[in-house]
């Protein structure tokens, strides 16, 4: 099965990959009874400068993907490519991670930062291997608070005096403190109020030119995707339906799924989900996943050969889609 | 369910085997051979050396466990040292009246701690809930063999309204049983009942704060209805986890129970046994307490998947 | 004017933090109508959900109620407790957030399900066992006799909150309180929840309150919309009227943070600052510090005004403000 690119499609002529993806397959409990596949066969490259968005409800694999990434989470197949750098196979997967450029920002600030130690502190710390000094640490430490918008004075509170959106000002920058290259946001503010989080998004966005970051962005907030994304890439129950450009995607998506979930996303324009579109039943289980195409279930759409064949990945409509009614949905 | 039932007991065996090792070898590790306590303090060293090949006490430790592991399944618990008597037939003799007491103190523990615990959380930051506080950290703090002797010599000895010492079989007349089981049961369960109060309590308060004990309230289900069944549940698995704790403490403090109001059970016959140095007994009491301690905890054990239907696989 | 269903007049809900009182909700009005669904939207220390559990005298111990709550023409601050257990579920029924743990797990469904129906109705067993079969049916649990013998922890979180639903409604309440019933629901699940509750809300006849900091989610479902801030009423009136012609500052800016998935690639801003804690804002406007239009005048209080009729806006400038609704809307 031809693998998706969607750093590939992104009209871009010549942007170069700086993450790519190539058929991960990450499963817990590998030895035991319990395997749990959260991921099959994935494949996905983000071009330099360019921010990927992962969609998906529960158990469709994105944030395994974010972990294995960062060397979190086991990888039974594929292999993970930063820069030409395979990271994979590193012995010690978090620390390569870390030295070839990637950090990674979590949902809840609260648990992220260690409740003892003055902000500051926290976001010195991916310094302490490189730089001796503590005060020089520490002022590095302030100068990227201000970065992230924070005064100065913030350096010595501690998290509890800060409100959420502060607090996760500080993990961003701690993020940033080791000069990274490519940022991983895996629900970076989808704990925070809707005025809050829509702040965050603007620095992400901010930081983002200013440092010539790249982002790979997990949400399941379609509003937070919309803003930020360049490429898209839709996920069921462990793999990808649809990837493309995001203004494609978004606007006129082509697997049912991602119609689905693009109209069930609570707008005020008054768009309601076409009944023709409404996906039936429960969202699927990742231990036990269906047979052919993992949606077939739910999908108003599905055919008899739906049940029994798992559609490749192809090109339709200028992204990649797995379905093989793809070319029917859209005139 | 049948399987958490089978994984548990399999999971008990190397429990067992640790125990019955370390019972064992109170034995080889008594100061004063199991031979000399038998032969007595006259005995000449060669009839002690003859004693200790006939009771097999040459034999490689291994052979001495195995054998003894071996009589022991078979519940032959040797004989005494000292009056020659079969242990395992005393033990039988015996053990029916520590459970009782051990029971009825349990009874007492729960009867009174549950409610206690429901109500004072219910009635929390008032007096009711601070007296139950004050009392139960009495209960805590006086030792149960003093709470025994005061309570002979008021309720026997001063009221007359009990019998202070003394013992009547169950097969000879319940009612007799029971009156001289008032008094030591009562102390005996004192310091399990103001454990069980205070984490029934606590049980209690968290549960009644959890988001489904708040559906209960807004669907306009009877508070009553509330306490008893839909927190309680959820509460009892904290209570049980020290039920357990406790059952087994209280095995150790019958003992002294025992002694205050002259209860023929267990207790006494190892008292004895330990101040003459009489291995079979020490042996045999201490394997048949470690069981019943074994068993009680499995019993909490498997209570646990009774009572949460998330434990069970 | 017909009378209406539920009248909150002046609602003032004090409760102690760090020692002294403060109040959570101040001053609070609203009204639903028969057949009515009404949203409630605000952020975090808006008092939203404080106002669901003061209709349902449910609020934590040491909590001091005043103003008035008239529920069918009965005053609820006076009822006596045993009364007001009367109340709940057979006249209110309330749906909560995170519908998995609001059921007790060593309970089946089907307990639970019975103890609400019994609570309020002598029914024979095999009357309330029929009843309860017909109302997980209602709510369109597929298979509903064998949900009854299922633990929470069995079901999806769908499912569990159509349980809820069931319930909430088993005595026949009249009034639907729903607080956050989908916030950690997934986003096709969450539009079908939504569905349902339009449609038990039409096919009965009942009274909604639903409350969501959602304000797309609330458009989506309610025919009038109030929007709460630090602890107060802002703005109220018709949906349609709210989304065409905002004229509260922070409406207008909450409207900017609702998903707009036609505009992809732009990020748009949130609302600088935080909301405030209960009791630490200072005499007058509460929205002053974050208002993009503030002026001196604001340091008065505000107070909520008629600007047309079933409008509402608790802001001095509203009259001048008026001006190009931030998103474009079609209905």
């Amino acid at each position: 099965m031809p693998s998706a690119r969607a750093g590939s499609l992104d009209g871009s002529a010549g942007a170069t990959t700086l993450l790519e993806i190539r058929g991960l397959t990450v499963t817990y409990g590998l030895n035991t009874r319990h395997r749990v596949r959260a991921v099959s066969d994935v494949s996905l490259q983000v071009g330099v400068g360019r921010t990927l968005a992962l969609i998906g409800e529960s158990g469709s694999g994105k944030s395994s993907i974010a972990r294995a990434i960062c060397g979190l989470a086991p990888v039974e197949a594929g292999s993970i490519w930063m820069d030409g750098h395979e990271l994979t196979t590193a012995t010690d997967r978090p620390v390569a991670a870390g030295e070839r450029g990637i950090q990674i920002v979590f949902q809840d600030p609260v648990s992220a930062l260690d409740p003892r130690w003055p902000t500051w502190r926290s976001v010195a710390e991916p310094l302490q291997r490189h730089v001796d000094s503590a005060e020089e640490r520490r002022e590095r430490a302030l100068v990227l608070l201000e970065r992230v918008g924070l005064d100065r004075s913030f350096g010595d509170r501690h998290p509890h005096q800060l409100s959420g959106g502060q607090r996760q000002r500080v993990t961003i920058a701690r993020a940033l403190a080791p000069a990274p290259r490519l940022v991983i946001l895996d629900e970076a503010v989808s704990a925070l109020d809707v005025s809050v989080r829509n702040e965050i998004l603007v620095l992400l966005d901010d930081l983002k030119k200013q440092g010539g970051l790249t982002y790979l962005l997990i949400s399941h907030d379609m509003g937070a995707v919309a803003q930020m994304a360049t490429d898209v890439a839709v996920m069921y129950l462990g793999r990808v339906v649809e990837a493309g450009e995001a203004a494609r995607v978004i606007k006129e998506p082509v697997h049912p799924y991602t119609d689905a979930l693009l109209a069930a996303v609570p707008t005020v324009s008054g768009d309601v989900i076409d009944p023709a579109f409404r996906p039936r039943g429960e969202i699927g289980d990742t231990a036990h996943p269906p047979p052919g195409c993992r949606y077939h279930p739910r999908c108003p759409l599905a055919i008899e050969r739906c049940a029994t064949e798992e559609p490749a990945m192809r090109t339709v409509h200028a992204r990649l889609t797995a379905c093989h009614r793809a070319e029917e949905t859209r005139p | 369910m049948t399987s958490t039932v089978v994984k548990r007991l399999l999971a008990i065996i190397p429990t067992v085997v640790v125990a019955t090792l370390l019972v064992f070898s109170l034995a080889q590790i008594t100061p004063g051979g199991a031979a000399e306590a038998a032969a007595g303090p006259t005995a000449s060293p060669a009839q002690i050396a003859a004693l200790k090949a006939q009771m097999g006490l040459n034999d490689p430790l291994p052979v001495q466990y195995g054998k003894w592991l071996w009589s022991l399944a078979h519940l032959q618990f040797g004989q005494s040292v000292i009056n020659r008597q079969d242990v395992g037939a005393e033990i039988m003799q015996r053990l029916p009246v520590t459970i009782e007491l051990t029971l009825l103190a349990l009874l007492v523990a729960l009867t009174v701690g549950i409610p206690l615990g429901i109500l004072s959380a219910a009635r929390r930051q008032t007096r009711f809930d601070a007296a139950v506080r004050g009392g139960s950290g009495l209960g805590l703090a006086i030792p149960e063999w003093l709470l025994a002797m005061l309570a002979v010599d008021v309720f026997a000895l001063q009221l007359g309204w009990l019998p202070p010492t003394g013992f009547t079989p169950l097969t000879d007349s319940i009612g007799a049983n029971l009156q001289g089981m008032i008094l030591p049961a009562l102390a005996l369960g004192s310091g399990a009942a103001a454990i069980v109060t205070r984490q029934t309590r606590g049980a209690m308060i968290e549960v009644l704060d959890s988001p489904f004990v708040r559906t209960a309230w807004a669907l306009g289900i009877p508070r009553r209805e509330i306490y008893f069944r839909f927190a309680l549940k959820n509460a009892l698995i904290s209570v049980i986890t020290v039920v357990g704790l406790i059952a087994g403490a209280l095995l150790g403090v019958a003992i002294l129970i025992e002694r205050v109001f002259v209860i023929p059970g267990m207790g006494s016959m190892l008292v004895d046994g330990v101040g003459q140095k009489d291995f079979p007994v020490m042996q045999g009491v201490t394997v048949v307490f470690v069981a019943i301690v074994i068993l009680i905890n499995l019993a909490v054990d498997l209570s646990y998947a009774a009572l949460d239907p998330r434990i069970r696989r | 004017m017909n009378a209406a269903h539920l009248a909150v007049s002046n609602l003032r809900v004090m409760l102690a933090r760090q020692g002294r009182p403060v109040p959570v909700i101040d001053d609070l009005s609203l009204e639903i109508g028969e057949g009515e669904i009404v949203g409630m939207v605000g952020e975090s220390g808006s008092g939203k959900t404080m106002t669901a559990l003061a209709v349902l005298q449910l609020l934590p111990r040491g909590a001091e109620v005043s103003g008035s709550i008239r529920l069918e023409g009965r005053e609820l601050l006076d009822l006596p407790e045993s009364e007001m257990q009367q109340v709940r579920g057979a006249r209110v029924g309330m749906v909560f957030q995170e519908p998995v743990a609001a059921l007790n797990p060593v309970f089946t469904i089907g307990t639970q399900l019975l103890a609400a129906i019994n609570a309020h109705r002598d029914l024979s067993r095999a009357d309330a066992r029929a009843r309860a079969v017909e109302l997980l049916g209602n709510v369109g649990l597929p298979e509903p006799e064998m949900r009854l013998r299922q633990y929470p922890h069995q079901l999806s979180g769908g499912m569990c909150q159509r349980a809820m639903l069931a319930m909430a409604l088993a005595s026949g309440a009249r009034l639907l309180i729903c607080d956050e019933p989908t916030t950690s629901l997934d986003v096709t699940i969450q539009d079908e929840i939504i569905r349902l509750i339009r449609r038990l809300a039409v096919e009965s006849g009942i009274a909604v309150l639903f409350i969501s900091h959602d304000l797309g989610l609330v458009s989506r479902l309610c025919h009038r919309v109030a929007v709460v801030y630090a602890g107060q009423v802002v703005e109220a009136g018709p949906t349609s009227t709210l989304l065409r012609e905002p004229r509260h500052p922070y409406t207008r800016a909450l409207l900017r943070c609702v998903p707009n998935l036609h505009e992809v690639g732009v990020v748009h801003r949130g609302i600088p600052g935080t909301p405030p804690l209960p009791g630490s804002s200072p005499p007058g406007c509460r929205f002053r510090p974050r208002c993009e239009f503030a002026v001196d005048a604001c340091a008065a209080p505000q107070v909520l005004e008629p600007l047309a009729e079933d409008h509402l806006v608790r802001c001095g400038r509203a009259g001048e403000l008026a001006g190009q609704p931030p998103i474009a809307v079609r209905s």
